[in-house]
Formats: C-alpha cells, sequence, structure tokens
C-alpha cells in the first residue's frame, strides 16, 4: 500500500511539474544545447567505454586510455607544460591508485 | 559516563595517527573548496572508500577534517579571485574581494580565517552543550515517534531546498523509491527486475557519488567555456597575513562573531537549510546591526566577511545534532558522514549517546582539532592553496572521474557500482538542469529504510494507525510535517502572488 501511495505521489507530482504552465520546462534549445556543450554527452560517452573496458583490459590501461581522451576532449589551448602534466598524470595516477588500494586498502582493482 | 567518555575521546583523538588523519582530512578540505567548481560533498563521498581500512573514529575524523577543512576553503577563491570557491562562500565575495581589490587581500584572507576557526569553536561549543540533552530526551522515542520524526525532516527538507516545493518533494519521493529496490522488511524482492545485482538494492554511496560528484563534474565540464580564471602560470600573488590587524578587526567585530555563530549553528540544525541560508542572513543581520559605516557593507568592510564566514563554519556544530542525536543529516555532508558510521556497524541516532560515548565525544574533540588545523594550514600555506584556485579544470575533470570509478568499485569490488555512479551521474546532471534539488533525494534514499522499518514496527506493536496521533511526541512532529508543508505552500503562493502584481500594474 505504502509502495503504491509512494509511486501514485510521485507519478502525480512528476506530471503536475510538467504539466504546469508557470512551471514548464522547454526542451526546445536541447540542440543548441548539445551543440554548444556537446562535451558533456563525450565525457559522458567516454565514461561509459572506460567502465566497459575496466573488466576487459585492467583498470591501469584503460584509466590511461580515459585521462588520455578527457584531457584531449577537455584541454582546449594546449602549451608544454600543460602536455607534460597531463602526461604525466595519465601516466602516474593509474599506477598509484592502484598500489594505494591494492597495499594501503587490500582492495584488488579489476 | 560522558566524562570517561570525554576522556577515552581524547585518547583516541590524540593519537598521532588521528591526529594526521585530520590534518590530512583538513588539507583535503580546503583545496576540494578553493577550487570553484569542486566542492567537498565531492571530497567527503571520494574519500569515502578510504575510511574502510580505518577504525570508526579515525574514519569520522577524516571526514570531519575535509568537511571542516572544505567550508572554510571557499574563501581563498572569492577573495583573490571574486569566484565562489563553494556556494557557501557567495556572500564572502561581497566584502572579500572589494577589500582584495583595494589592496589588502592578506588582511581579507586572515579575517576570512580567523572568522571560520571562531565560528567553528563557537559551534562545536554548542554541540558539546546541546546534543547531550537532545540525546537523552530521544531515548523517550519509539518507532511511531521515529516514524513521525523523518516524515517531518522529509518534508522540512522538502520545502526549504529549492524554491519549487512540488520539485523537492518529487526528489523525496525519488529518494524514498530507489530505497526500495532490493529485499523488503518482510523478505520479499522488490523492484530487482530479476537482475541479481539488484537483489541488495542499491548502496547509497554510488548513488551519491553520481548525483554529487559526477553531476557537478559534467556541470564543470559544461561551463568549461565559461572559465574565466587566470592561467595557472601567472604565480601567486605574495601573502603575508597582518595578524595584529586582523586581531583588531576580530575585536571590533565580537558582536557579529557571537550572533552570526548563532545563526549558523542554528540554520545548521534545520535539515537541508545549508550553510548559504546561513550566511545571507548573518549578513543581513550584521549590515543592520552596524551604526557607524554601514554603507561600507559590500564595499570592503571586515563586519561582512566575519558575518559569512563565522556562519559558515558555525553551521558545522549544528549540522551534527540532528544527526547524531536524531539520525537525520543537517545537509549532504553529514549524509556521507552518516554512511561512513553506518559502514563501520553504529547506527546514528537515539540512544547513540549511551552505546557510544567515545566516539560523540571524539565528534566534537575533532571539530576542534580541525578548526586549529584549518588555521595552522590556511596561514602556513596560504601562497600555494592560492595557487591551486587556478589549476585548469580540464586537467582535474577526468582524474576525478576516476577516483569516482575506483572509489565506488572499491565498496563492493563490483564494476556494477561504477554503472551505478555513472547512470546517478546523469540523472543527478538532468535533475540540475530542471531544477530539481538533490538533497531531499538522499534524504529519501538515506532515510527511506528507516522510515519503513520503523512503521513497520509500529504497526507489528499496535496493528491501530492511531497510535501515531495519540502519543504526543509522534502527534507533535505529524503536526509540524503538516504545518512545514503548509508554509511552504503558503511561501509558494506569497511569492506568485508578488510575481504577478507587477505584471497586472503594467496591463492596467
Amino acid at each position: 500500500m505504502i509502495l503504491g501511495l509512494i509511486f501514485g505521489l510521485t507519478a502525480i507530482l512528476l506530471v503536475r511539474s510538467f504539466v504546469a504552465a508557470d512551471q514548464a520546462v522547454s526542451f526546445k534549445g536541447l540542440d543548441t544545447f548539445l551543440k554548444v556543450h556537446w562535451r558533456v554527452p563525450a565525457m559522458v560517452a567516454m565514461l561509459s567505454v572506460y567502465v566497459a573496458l575496466l573488466g576487459l583490459a585492467g583498470f591501469v590501461l584503460s584509466s590511461m586510455i580515459f585521462l588520455l581522451g578527457g584531457f584531449a576532449l577537455l584541454i582546449r589551448e594546449y602549451s608544454k607544460p600543460v602536455l607534460i602534466a597531463s602526461l604525466a598524470l595519465a601516466t602516474l595516477l593509474p599506477f598509484t591508485l592502484n598500489w594505494v588500494f591494492e597495499n594501503v586498502l587490500r582492495t584488488v582493482l579489476p | 559516563m560522558m566524562e570517561l567518555g570525554l576522556v577515552a575521546a581524547a585518547g583516541e583523538v590524540a593519537a598521532p595517527l588521528t591526529l594526521l588523519t585530520i590534518l590530512i582530512g583538513v588539507f583535503v578540505g580546503i583545496i576540494a573548496g578553493a577550487i570553484p567548481g569542486f566542492t567537498f560533498t565531492m571530497a567527503l563521498v571520494l574519500a569515502f572508500p578510504f575510511t574502510f581500512a580505518m577504525g570508526p573514529v579515525q574514519g569520522l575524523a577524516l571526514m570531519i577534517g575535509i568537511y571542516i577543512g572544505g567550508l572554510s576553503g571557499g574563501l581563498i577563491a572569492g577573495i583573490l579571485l571574486g569566484i565562489p570557491g563553494t556556494p557557501s562562500s557567495v556572500v564572502t565575495i561581497y566584502d572579500g574581494y572589494p577589500m582584495a581589490k583595494a589592496g589588502e587581500p592578506a588582511r581579507a584572507l586572515g579575517i576570512g580565517i580567523a572568522s571560520s576557526v571562531i565560528g567553528t569553536l563557537i559551534g562545536a561549543a554548542v554541540l558539546f552543550l546541546v546534543g547531550p540533552i537532545i540525546g537523552r530526551f530521544t531515548l523517550n522515542f519509539g518507532p511511531w515517534e521515529i516514524f513521525s520524526l523523518v516524515l517531518f525532516a522529509l518534508t522540512l527538507v522538502a520545502g526549504l531546498s529549492g524554491k519549487h516545493l512540488v520539485k523537492g518533494l518529487i526528489a523525496a519521493c525519488l529518494g524514498l523509491l530507489i530505497s526500495t529496490i532490493g529485499v523488503a522488511p518482510a523478505g520479499q524482492m522488490r523492484f530487482n527486475f530479476d537482475n541479481p545485482q539488484l537483489s541488495g538494492g542499491l548502496s547509497a554511496i554510488p548513488v551519491l557519488i553520481g548525483l554529487f560528484a559526477v553531476s557537478q563534474l559534467l556541470v564543470n565540464v559544461e561551463e568549461s567555456r565559461l572559465d574565466t580564471r587566470p592561467s595557472g602560470g601567472t604565480g601567486a600573488p605574495k601573502i603575508r597575513v597582518p595578524y595584529r590587524q586582523v586581531m583588531r578587526d576580530m575585536w571590533h567585530e565580537k558582536r557579529n562573531v557571537l550572533r552570526s555563530s548563532m545563526v549558523g549553528t542554528f540554520i545548521g540544525t534545520l535539515p537541508a537549510a545549508g550553510a548559504e541560508s546561513a550566511d545571507f542572513i548573518s549578513y543581513d543581520r550584521a549590515k543592520k546591526a552596524e551604526k557607524r559605516d554601514p554603507e561600507n557593507y559590500g564595499k570592503g568592510h571586515p563586519g561582512g566577511i566575519v558575518a559569512s564566514e563565522t556562519s559558515n563554519n558555525a553551521v558545522a556544530g549544528g549540522a551534527f545534532i540532528p544527526t547524531i542525536t536524531l539520525g537525520i543529516p543537517g545537509d549532504v555532508a553529514q549524509a556521507v558522514m552518516m554512511g561512513a558510521l553506518i559502514l563501520h556497524g553504529i547506527a546514528p541516532g537515539p540512544g547513540l549517546f549511551e552505546r557510544q560515548p567515545v566516539l560523540v565525544n571524539s565528534i566534537y574533540l575533532s571539530i576542534v582539532v580541525a578548526a586549529l588545523c584549518v588555521l595552522v594550514v590556511q596561514t602556513l600555506l596560504l601562497p600555494f592553496l592560492a595557487r591551486v584556485t587556478l589549476v585548469p579544470k580540464a586537467i582535474l575533470v577526468p582524474c576525478i572521474l576516476v577516483l569516482t570509478a575506483v572509489g565506488s568499485f572499491a565498496m563492493n569490488n563490483r564494476i556494477f557500482d561504477i554503472w551505478v555512479v555513472v547512470a546517478f551521474g546523469i540523472i543527478g546532471f538532468l535533475l540540475v538542469k530542471l531544477s530539481v534539488p538533490l538533497g531531499p533525494m538522499i534524504l529519501g534514499l538515506i532515510l527511506g529504510a528507516t522510515l519503513e522499518e520503523e512503521l513497520l514496527r509500529a504497526l507489528q506493536l499496535s496493528d491501530t494507525l492511531s497510535t501515531f496521533v495519540t502519543r504526543p511526541i509522534s502527534l507533535t512532529f505529524l503536526i509540524l510535517a503538516v504545518g512545514s508543508i503548509g508554509f511552504s505552500l503558503y511561501k509558494a503562493h506569497r511569492a506568485r502572488k508578488t510575481a504577478s502584481a507587477p505584471r497586472e500594474s503594467v496591463a492596467v
């Protein structure tokens, strides 16, 4: 009964929030949003590929690939220090995390 | 018993490893708070897996360190760049940034740091004095009272956390719905869609990481085009805090310090009211109470920084009161800390003071030690912290996403939990875009199981619903729940009326 009540209330409120004129949500700008902020869905896609890769390629390799891809996606102006920092991070961070989790927290990563 | 608990807690907190943990927590919290777009809540959820290898006191000490450091860390970017490091440092900018632009950044930072420390200490003192009284009172609570209290907390959060009551209630109901996934208290399976991974329900931490870390990171990706911060290579300003001047400022603002700390502590006790509300109220009170130069508020008045920073740090002490006495987290950070306690087999709420006196006292002491660490870390590392605010988001976002993945995996050694993080990251991002507050959703998720279990216990002990209204404390909470909904509806009605009034006058 309680579950039904919760579900019913949630459904009513959800519908009401979209139907109410003063609270109407417009998705008209979705195209523009995706054109301007295409990096957001691209990052979600990359994250999904990364999670899928974790089980196949292991934590260290898939994290390196994800980090390099992520930096390539987000860095807009490359300079020598930024390039060095991103390459160093992409290499060192996965190894460091792997070491900390396996040796300090006793958790074996994929 | 409390005195013995305090001595034992002092021994635990004073252990070198715990002190080091608090120091690391404060450092991490300050950095998370200092970088605009990254919140200490994010740091808290990411630090959660690291508490697995710690005892409850040490794990909680790490979380408290991050929490206290994070509340204070936002002032650095706010004062130096005019960009709030955290939402709670928005008001600090009003006077901190003009003072920095007028050539006194070190004085502004010094006032901010001193105010943060004093606010935290006053909040901790109130927690120490009031906590045990409420703790003793809650021993009278049965399942009826706890159910009604949780219901009241959910309605309060839904009403307080956003402009739209309806959206707050939707979020709370969604949280409750998510909490029902898995095995019901009566033993049957619910909403698992024949997926064995869902049989045990969704762990709160991957959901929290998704909603609060990944969604915020996606917002950062979206806003990366608008990143107006100067690049990291420009060098940090040389900053030396003028201690004497700061002490004079603080002495001059002593009434403001006390008033703002009390406002912060009180607001902190209200679930999801947040440090931002405390800041605005304290700032407004301080400006109205200023007799000599109120016109300088907003132009670099020390009182503005004092009001904002004391109140947003005093919130910490207040927020712990409902968490440890009633088992109701005052904010999202408290919800994460509650999760850490539950992971160690400790249930916050009525009876905690009697069952875990050492742990409760270690919370007070950890807050005090963390406040002192804030003073040391922010004073000594100010030039470094000023540089940290300039680290490019493009470098940070992918690194933190890797941390979210590894942190959620470490909970149960399941890749499924990382998928939960991704899914709730997307859901959180969409909800943020639709202006649906995330706080009520988390509270619904965390408190859903308690709500259901206590209702079932109450009905097992007495099979009539009338007991909920015949027991005075339970009835009080139910009336408050109805009252909070009524008040929110009234507020919404008044806001609509005010908004439509000018339109009507234009039409006439």
